[in-house]
């Protein structure tokens, strides 16, 4: 192959190369990535936030419980199981949000390793090892030089050479990468649809336990912890709260009723935040698509992602607002 | 599982709404009434524990999710690994230019000898 010939075959990789690396809009995985973590990060709060309401729905349920007791009634004594919900052994919400938690960790490592694939720079991976190369042509061209002097043509095809397998290389990197990627997320879609749908299917379930926690009012069997069972009557917060009012007095009573009206008030924003958080979770597949779909046209719409980084961003202000 | 929940809210709903009514409210009479209220905190009881078993059903669902995740994650450790050895390659390509260099440099040396 002479000198010339080869310049072409250089010329024509090296804008195919260019082309190459236009495809894969990396700016867009910061984001997705971004978003996840925010939506994670407020879903953890409210999981948080959730169960602290049953924590305390457990100890007002424990306090009233003493409301109306006689002196030396059982019903009214604190111990050791007395806060503990009133539910099976093996079944609490904090061990199933904990899953959730770990399930979301689960796609927000997910969004991150596709980001880091997507934004490495293996063409400087490949320029490092092609200088190496681009070294040992000339100092092979200086020993050709010596050795054969009469072969100029060789010496310059050479160092073309050296510039084709770099160029060669990062097309060949480039390709690698825009296949994998669309291979990888077209096999991760079905199951990102599949995880934010069971996420915010069971965000409007904790909605409902959330009503739950204030309205629950009901006889329940609790093991006593020496082989039998003692009846308990298990109150929601507002069942609790009447209860206590109805004994409380003066500064006192005023107290509970502000303590009432903050409890409701955060029940009210956990909502809230669960709908919010639902809302940007129905984004994420969405996005994840259209970005999948943007790696053959690079030119395609990214909406789905724009709303995703809006809900994000409101489901991360409410969460701030709740922590003022 | 659901049908159990779904039982749940309609029961707490309609349990809500008929303690909501003002006592003035010829009927339901008091004692109706103090029974609805009763019957909306266990419909909520009952729903609280619905909701539960639900998310506990729900844990192979869960699973499979994190499992198609987890492959995928793997797939891209892959890839890297594919693309890093392209560089790995290159430099292989300089080393047997290097041994060819070796060469010539003989082979000129036994030219000029010649």
């Amino acid at each position: 192959m002479n000198g010339f010939r080869l310049e072409r075959w250089i010329l024509f990789y090296g804008v195919l190369a260019l082309s190459g690396c236009a495809n894969v809009l990396t700016a867009s995985y910061d984001t997705l990535s971004a978003s996840t973590q925010a939506v994670s990060a407020s879903s953890t709060d409210t999981y948080t936030r959730f169960l602290k309401l049953e924590q305390k729905k457990d100890v007002l349920s424990a306090s009233s419980a003493a409301i109306g007791s006689k002196p030396g009634d059982s019903a009214s004594d604190i111990g050791l199981t007395t806060f503990d919900p009133l539910t099976e052994k093996n079944t609490t919400y904090r061990k199933e949000l904990e899953k959730r938690e770990a399930a979301l960790g689960i796609l927000v490592n997910y969004t991150k390793v596709v980001d880091a694939f997507a934004n490495k720079d293996y063409r400087a991976d490949v320029d490092k090892a092609s200088t190496q190369l681009t070294a040992s042509i000339n100092s092979f061209g200086t020993s050709l030089d010596k050795s054969f002097p009469n072969y100029p043509n060789e010496k310059q095809a050479l160092a073309l050479l050296g510039t084709f397998v770099s160029e060669l290389g990062g097309i060949i990197a480039n390709h690698e990468r825009e296949t994998a990627l669309k291979q990888i997320m077209t096999d991760a879609q079905p199951w990102i649809v599949k995880l934010t749908d069971l996420l915010i299917h069971d965000n409007t379930q904790l909605e409902a336990a959330t009503d739950d926690l204030l309205n629950i009012d009901a006889s329940i069997k609790k093991d006593d912890g020496h082989g039998g069972s003692v009846t308990m009557q298990d109150r929601g917060i507002l069942a609790s709260y009447n209860l206590l009012l109805k004994s409380a007095q003066g500064m006192d009573r005023l107290a509970l009723v502000q303590q009432a009206s903050d409890t409701i008030a955060e029940a009210k924003e956990i909502k809230l935040a669960l709908a919010a958080l639902s809302n940007a979770l129905a984004k994420i597949p969405a996005a994840h698509q259209q970005m999948l779909a943007s790696l053959d046209k690079p030119s395609s719409s990214l909406t789905a992602l724009t709303d995703l980084v809006a809900e994000a961003q409101r489901a991360n202000q409410f969460y701030q607002t709740l922590n003022k | 599982m659901a049908t159990s929940h779904t039982l749940a809210e309609q029961l707490t709903g309609l349990g809500s709404r008929l303690a909501d009514v003002p006592d003035w409210v010829p009927a339901p009479d008091p004692v109706t009434k103090a029974a609805c209220k009763n019957w909306a905190g266990d419909a909520a009881e009952l729903s609280y524990q619905a909701i539960l078993l639900n998310f506990q059903a729900e844990d192979e669902a869960y699973d499979a999710a994190v499992t198609g995740l987890t492959k995928q994650i793997a797939a891209i450790d892959a890839a890297n690994q594919k693309i890093a050895r392209l560089a790995g390659q290159i430099n292989q390509i300089a080393g047997v230019i290097s041994q060819a260099e070796k060469v010539v440099e003989a082979a000129g040396g036994i030219g000029l000898a010649l």
